[in-house]
């Protein structure tokens, strides 16, 4: 992975620019000594590392603003951060950048529950907002993986989703407005706590945006009652096949629930030598089925679902009879990482979303990849929007193992690509599959992207070298090619 | 003189943009059925393109709750093909015909106005809903962005930029959106006579039981409905809709009636009448006519007292948060909201259609328009 190559006149800089950003946020604020940015080195991509120029971490928006202000004039770059818990290296920092960190803005600033939403800064945790608004009975719903530590700042720039999303939607359902700030120091806010900002959608185009656009300074969310009960099932199959009928049967059917993960053998075994969260070890896939509601829907539903799994062909069926056995249920899932990290020295996170009714397909090809590059594969998804997670099993310390993995990786996104799905569903492009942009889009399709960018940024100071995998200036693109235009219907009727 | 260009395939459309390009810039408006044309300002333009020949389902996948259809597809023939796998698209976009007595549109101008309806609140906006999109640029390029699939964080979501963008940016060629099941049942509990109907608007939106919509209709309003119940109930109507499994839906009436029971009298209307409540809300039916007609999205807690300081006749959707109001007065609608913005959905006055936006955020809307569309060829002060 090539990044851009650092700009030897900004390194020389180096001085200058901590005086600069020393004038806006005095003290700590500002770290400069190598011990201290090796923290900031990589985000949850950690095959890649680079040490940052400066990290500065800002706690006001005044002082955000005045960073951007300044590295703006300056002409120097910025790589925005939050809890630096992306998995596609969207917070990798450059040698020549000033990493901006928002791990300060930790408040909750308002909240509105006769509205159903909560004001918080960036830098708070995901979970965080939930445990705000928890004893009046409230959620915040979009919950990755990783919402003990991940912030909603973070959140909002990647679209982070969740296992809830099928039911409740990604990040940018949930976001009902933000204040950010544009590279040129200028504060706006978008939305608030009504619905749909009148004009062009900026809110919508910002969320998911991963640090090109903007820095955001706050951020307002919409939070939900929770349901009165949840319940889960588990349920084995024979087959890959018959999980992946069953999941088509429970949309067909139309119940949409609350969650529905799948994983594969090798995911299921990992798991459960993990912690003992009661699966099945002679079942080929396992499914991991929530639903929430009134209790006479969850009892209404869970038959449903009972009839449809039986009906495929399940050859295990359980359904959660207190609180405390549907997190048990929860828990392998929930542990996927540090379980295939057992069974592993390392492994790669991949996220690629295909059409569900090419989940059987797309996993034996995908076998056929695992054989070919001689590496382990364990697969957990997002069954009910087919989200797929395919766990890479290899070991860095064996020479070229790292670039068969990440061969391996980019092959099976090629494959969700073809198929019909995308290449990421939810962790984002970053730098991670920014060269695969171009199995996905035209040329012209990347260029109508950056446009939007040259729009906010139009020196292209935010983030550079992530997302797009080649660097165009504002200006170039912004040339017309036009070539001679024909009337294309010369004898049709005027008026 | 006036072009008229009828485009029936995406390089027709191609065609049209680059001629407008060409030599002198020359303006385009772009239109499908002319369902919406009572609203934005219409400018006189060199050229209109016209995309109702671009027409006809492309994909549709009801197990994969997706469809696809290029956008000069008839509104009409999409509910068709939604009703026969009963499926619909769960934020109940209103229909042109009831606001403007025009037709139901094309599926590209649906997205273009971003038209939801009562069930916004709980499912999404349009923009929540439109997956992907293919279309022709002010710059006279084809691109497209986003996909089929539900979950997507591939690139910049440029699907939200479009959806509500009025065809300002780009001419949309396809849309690809999501599909939902239709509920098994739906009720509606009226509470008749509340005088703290803000309240229980609130009180059922924020309750766990997952209302579909909740909407008060003032006394005079409610007696324009068709449904009896409504029509003839004496006093003002508050309306909270249930949608789901029939034994849920039971179970959410029964402890929604125990809720709202404080509040005032509560009755509960069974599937047709449910129907036709929620189609006369979502369609503005109490308002037909030309009366200039204001559509304010405001914090649910702020709506009734908005609504009190304004002259004309009002009623309210999303628990508070929306307030149709029709009123011949010339009067500053937009001073009276504290956060929020107030579209001119019909009518003129002598105001913007659309809520100007605070300096900085317009700024920044013209640097995206320029971007998308450099000579301002497409709809011309439509947004």
């Amino acid at each position: 992975m090539k990044m851009p190559i650092p700009d030897a006149k900004t390194i020389a800089r180096r001085a200058e620019i901590i005086d600069r950003l020393r004038a806006i946020v005095p003290g700590e604020g500002v770290i400069v000594d190598e011990s201290e940015l090796r923290t900031f080195e990589c985000d949850g991509l950690m095959a890649y590392r680079q040490l940052p120029m400066v990290v500065v971490l800002p706690s006001t928006t005044a002082q955000v603003s005045g960073i951007l202000k300044a590295c703006h004039e300056l002409g120097v770059k910025i790589v925005p951060r939050g809890a630096g818990t992306g998995l596609s290296g969207g917070a990798l920092p450059l040698a020549d950048a000033v990493t901006v960190g928002l791990g300060k803005f930790k408040a909750v600033l308002d909240i509105d529950y006769e509205n159903r939403c909560a004001v918080v800064q960036p830098g708070v945790t995901n979970k965080a907002i939930t445990e705000a608004v928890q004893d009046q009975g409230y959620y915040y719903a979009p919950d990755p993986s990783s919402k003990i530590a991940c912030t909603i700042g973070g959140n909002v720039a990647e679209n982070a989703g969740g296992m809830h999303c099928l039911k409740y939607g990604l990040t940018t359902n949930n976001v009902l407005g933000l204040e950010m700030v544009l590279m040129d120091g200028e504060v706006i806010r978008l939305g608030g706590k009504h619905m749909d900002a009148g004009g062009l959608d900026l809110l919508g185009a910002v969320t998911g945006s991963e640090g090109l656009l903007g820095i955001i300074t706050e951020v307002t969310v919409r939070i939900l009652k929770q349901p009165d009960t949840a319940k889960a099932l588990l349920v084995g199959f024979p087959s890959v096949e018959a999980g992946g009928a069953c999941v088509a049967n429970i949309i067909g059917a139309g119940i949409i629930p609350g969650a529905m993960e799948m994983m594969d053998k090798m995911a299921i075994g990992a798991m459960q030598q993990f912690v003992d969260s009661g699966y099945p070890l002679d079942v080929q896939s396992l499914l991991v089925v929530e639903l929430d509601g009134p209790e006479a829907e969850v009892t209404y539903l869970t038959e449903r679902v009972r009839t449809i799994a039986e009906g495929v062909g399940s050859t295990f069926l359980r359904v959660s009879e207190t609180e405390q056995e549907r997190q048990q249920f929860w828990l392998g899932r929930m542990s996927a990482f540090p379980s295939v990290g057992r069974i592993s020295p390392d492994y790669m996170t991949m996220d690629g979303t295909i059409p569900r009714h090419q989940l059987t397909n797309v996993l034996a090809r995908m076998n056929g990849l695992a054989t070919k590059y001689g590496l382990r594969v364990a697969n957990v998804f997002h069954a009910g929007d087919g989200n797929l997670h395919p766990l890479i099993l290899y070991d860095a310390n064996q020479p070229g193992e790292l670039d068969k993995a990440e061969a391996f990786g980019h092959d099976i996104l090629r494959l969700c690509v073809e198929v019909g799905g995308v290449l990421s569903g939810e962790h984002g492009i970053g730098v991670e599959k920014r060269d695969l942009m171009g199995e996905m889009f035209t040329e012209d399709d990347l260029l109508h992207q950056q446009r939007l960018k040259c729009a906010f940024d139009a020196n292209g100071l935010l983030n550079p070298g992530k997302v797009f995998p080649t660097l165009n200036r504002c200006a170039e693109m912004g040339r017309m090619h036009i070539k001679d235009g024909k009337l294309p219907f010369p004898d049709i009727p005027r008026f | 003189m006036r072009e008229l260009i009828k485009a029936h395939t995406s390089d027709d459309v191609l065609d049209a943009v680059q001629w407008a390009l060409s030599d002198t810039p020359k303006t385009l408006e772009v239109t499908g059925l002319g369902s919406k044309q009572g609203l934005g300002t219409r400018s006189q333009t060199d050229g209109v393109l016209d995309l109702s020949g671009l027409s006809g389902i492309q994909l549709y996948e009801p197990e994969e709750l997706v469809m696809s259809a290029r956008a000069g597809t008839p509104v009409g023939e999409i509910q068709a093909a939604l009703d026969e796998a009963n499926q619909m698209m769960a934020f109940e976009p209103w229909a042109p015909q009831g606001l403007y007595g025009t037709n139901d549109g094309t599926i590209g101008g649906l997205f273009a106005a971003a038209q939801a309806g009562p069930r916004r609140p709980l499912a999404g906006a349009a923009r929540d809903h439109l997956l992907g999109f293919h279309a022709v640029s002010g710059r006279g390029e084809a691109f497209k962005s986003g996909g089929r699939v539900v979950k997507n964080v591939t690139g910049f979501d440029l699907s939200k930029l479009m959806a509500g963008s009025m065809g300002t940016l780009a001419v949309l060629t396809d849309v690809a959106f999501k599909v939902l099941p239709k509920a098994e049942k739906s009720r509606t509990i009226l509470l008749l006579g509340a005088v703290d109907f803000g309240q229980a608007m609130r009180t059922a939106q924020n309750s766990p039981y997952e209302v579909s919509g909740v909407a008060h209709l003032p006394f005079a309003i409610a007696q324009r409905s068709e449904v009896s119940y409504v029509s003839r109930a004496g006093t003002s109507v508050t309306a909270v809709r249930v949608e789901g499994p029939g034994p849920s839906v039971e179970a959410r009436c029964q402890a929604l009636k125990t809720l709202l029971s404080p509040f005032g009298a509560v009755e509960e209307l069974h599937t047709t009448n449910t129907e036709t409540l929620w189609r006369e809300i979502r369609d503005v039916h109490f308002f037909a006519g030309d009366q200039p007609l204001w559509r304010l999205s405001v914090p649910p807690t702020s709506g009734p007292d908005i609504a009190k300081s304004l002259s004309g006749e009002h009623f309210f959707d999303w628990a508070g948060g929306l307030i149709w109001l029709a009123s011949d007065t010339q009067q500053d609608v937009r001073q009276r909201l504290d956060g929020g913005h107030a579209t001119l959905m019909r009518g003129s006055q002598d105001v913007p259609v659309f809520q100007p936006p605070a300096d900085g955020v317009a700024a920044l809307m013209g640097r995206v328009k320029d971007a998308f569309d450099p000579h301002a060829i497409l709809n011309p002060n439509r947004l």
